[in-house]
């Protein structure tokens, strides 16, 4: 089964994002025999209580949410997120976290959002942390919004090796994907993936068991990852790897 | 058939010495538009000299002749640099360049690139330029993407174009990449609405879903044209899954490209 691991619904607050309704995404799922998605809510990026997000995002879904698989926007940085994570993973079924480290301010390193990692570690909720949804240059709102470092991750990783983490919307020349130490615990979607041969590159850095094909829908265009995926030279049980065995250890363990 | 406006011969980057030959045929584009922007070393310098340039120049066109109809150069050149208007003369009507590159010695709009300008129109090949549209105040020098600006190098965005435009009407110009990753495609597309001389070049990492259909509505089909710049899949994926018609799409894949490049076959 082919699934995706980052799709976002909701809308966007700095241009026109379409097609970020479960409506939609399950026609886009349709279309390229997408299986399964990991979705999150755009709007719980931007809203300061991002637990209003994770409320819409459940009514958005409705009854398609054996094909959506529901990732919670949490940010330890905000009043009573301990009260969100009780209510997500213990009441309303979502089965991963999403965290967006630079639109909430404040940096995974930080002492007092260790609480989140510790909690998902003890709990087996894996974590998928955007590593960037827009740059600070593309609008002056965004300014001062800062990127993670690779060696912020690593150290996370190595400090809470049951904390399983997959980093999305990385995009392929980046330093971060330089900096980052190959590890079982770390999984890197290739929604931002530009040609084939970086795909090649990242198997050879990283091993394809660590890579999940993921789209950014409705962000960036589906094609994109997919003809990566469509020209990349790899085998076949790697391909099959990336398409969706990945996301499956990742989510489940 | 595919026609790639805007790709590049690169040099010694590590992450960007990708094989260009094997890229077109792994991609399957039938003619691909190229020049070389990158010194030896891995450098981006503001002001090439004359010789840097034609040595780059020089190096598209070994490639070009080693594969015969697939390659169409396009000539980098200083315009600042004795003997700019010349030279790019020579690149064209003597090598069999297709167009001029400029890239970021002096803004589109500086009076310097007048003379090339007139030249191009004279000579009917267009004009690539490299555009970005970042917050001017934001954009980040501290060598996070992978090559390293030099401080004031003059990055055209597309208010530099359209100024340009206006001043020569017939004179061809492709605003570069407007789909670059972390770039304002709307204001770059919108600045260069109202020039009908001024081509929308839709390569870029961002691969942002909604930027081809947005440029097809702002500034038309006819004046969309396909480029990878280095980044295929996400390029190739934006257009090929872009909500427009079979027709708009070979437009934008090859039609506009042959009418602007004079293409026949």
């Amino acid at each position: 089964m082919i699934i995706d691991a980052n799709i976002y619904l909701g809308n966007w607050a700095f241009r026109r994002v379409t097609g970020g309704n479960a409506d939609e995404i399950i026609r886009m799922m349709d279309s390229f025999s997408i299986g399964k998605a990991f979705v999150s809510s755009m709007n719980g990026v931007m809203y300061r209580n991002c637990e209003e997000a994770n409320i819409e995002l459940l009514e958005g879904i409705g009854n398609t949410s054996e094909r959506l698989v529901r990732f919670a926007v949490i940010n330890p940085a905000y009043a009573g997120w301990k009260d969100d994570v009780v209510d997500c993973f213990e009441e309303f079924g979502f089965q991963g976290a999403k965290i967006h480290p630079g639109f909430h301010g404040y940096r995974i390193s930080e002492e007092l959002v260790q609480p989140l990692f510790r909690y998902c570690a003890d709990n087996d909720i894996p974590i998928s942390y955007s590593a960037r949804m827009e740059e600070g240059i593309e609008h002056w709102a965004l300014r001062g919004l800062e990127n993670p470092t690779g060696q912020e991750i690593d150290k996370l990783l190595a400090e809470y090796p049951d904390l399983r983490m997959l980093i999305t919307d990385l995009i392929g020349f980046d330093d971060v994907f330089t900096q980052l130490t190959p590890r079982d615990n770390l999984w890197l979607d290739i929604s931002h993936l530009r040609r084939s041969d970086e795909l090649e590159l990242m198997i050879k850095r990283f091993g394809a068991k660590q890579l999940c094909y993921g789209s950014a829908f409705p962000f960036r265009a589906v094609n994109s990852p997919m003809i990566v995926m469509e020209y990349a030279r790899i085998s076949e049980e790697e391909r099959a790897e990336i398409m969706g065995f990945n996301a499956e250890r990742f989510l489940n363990g | 058939m595919i026609i790639n406006i805007h790709e590049h011969l690169w040099g010694s980057r590590d992450i960007e010495t990708y094989d260009i030959v094997d890229v077109v045929e792994r991609y399957g584009f039938d003619i691909t538009c190229i020049s070389k922007v990158e010194l030896p070393g891995g450098r981006f310098p503001k002001n090439p000299t004359r010789e840097e340039c034609n040595q780059n120049n020089r190096d598209v066109k070994e490639l070009m002749d080693r594969h015969n109809g697939k390659f169409l150069g396009f000539c980098l050149i200083n315009p600042t640099e004795p003997g700019a208007v010349d030279d790019f003369e020579g690149w064209i009507k003597d090598e069999g360049f297709s167009g001029l590159k400029l890239y970021t010695t002096v803004f589109a709009d500086d009076p310097i690139v007048d003379p090339l300008a007139e030249k191009a129109a004279e000579l009917d090949v267009p004009i690539l330029f490299h555009v970005e549209w970042a917050w001017p105040e934001l954009y980040p020098r501290d060598g996070r993407f992978r090559y390293n600006p030099e401080p004031d190098d003059c990055r055209s965005n597309g208010l530099h174009i359209a100024e340009l435009a206006k001043r020569h009407p017939n004179t061809t110009i492709i605003n570069g990449h407007v789909n670059m990753l972390g770039q304002d495609w709307e204001a770059s597309i919108r600045a260069v609405k109202a020039c009908p001389n001024v081509y929308v070049d839709l390569s870029g990492s961002g691969s942002s879903r909604g930027c081809v259909e947005f440029a097809v509505r702002e500034a038309g089909v006819e004046r969309c044209l396909f480029g990878t710049d280095g980044s295929i899949a996400s390029s190739l994926g934006a257009v090929l899954g872009a909500d427009i018609t079979d027709d708009e799409r070979t437009l934008i894949m090859s039609g506009n490209a042959k009418r602007m490049l004079n293409i026949d076959y």
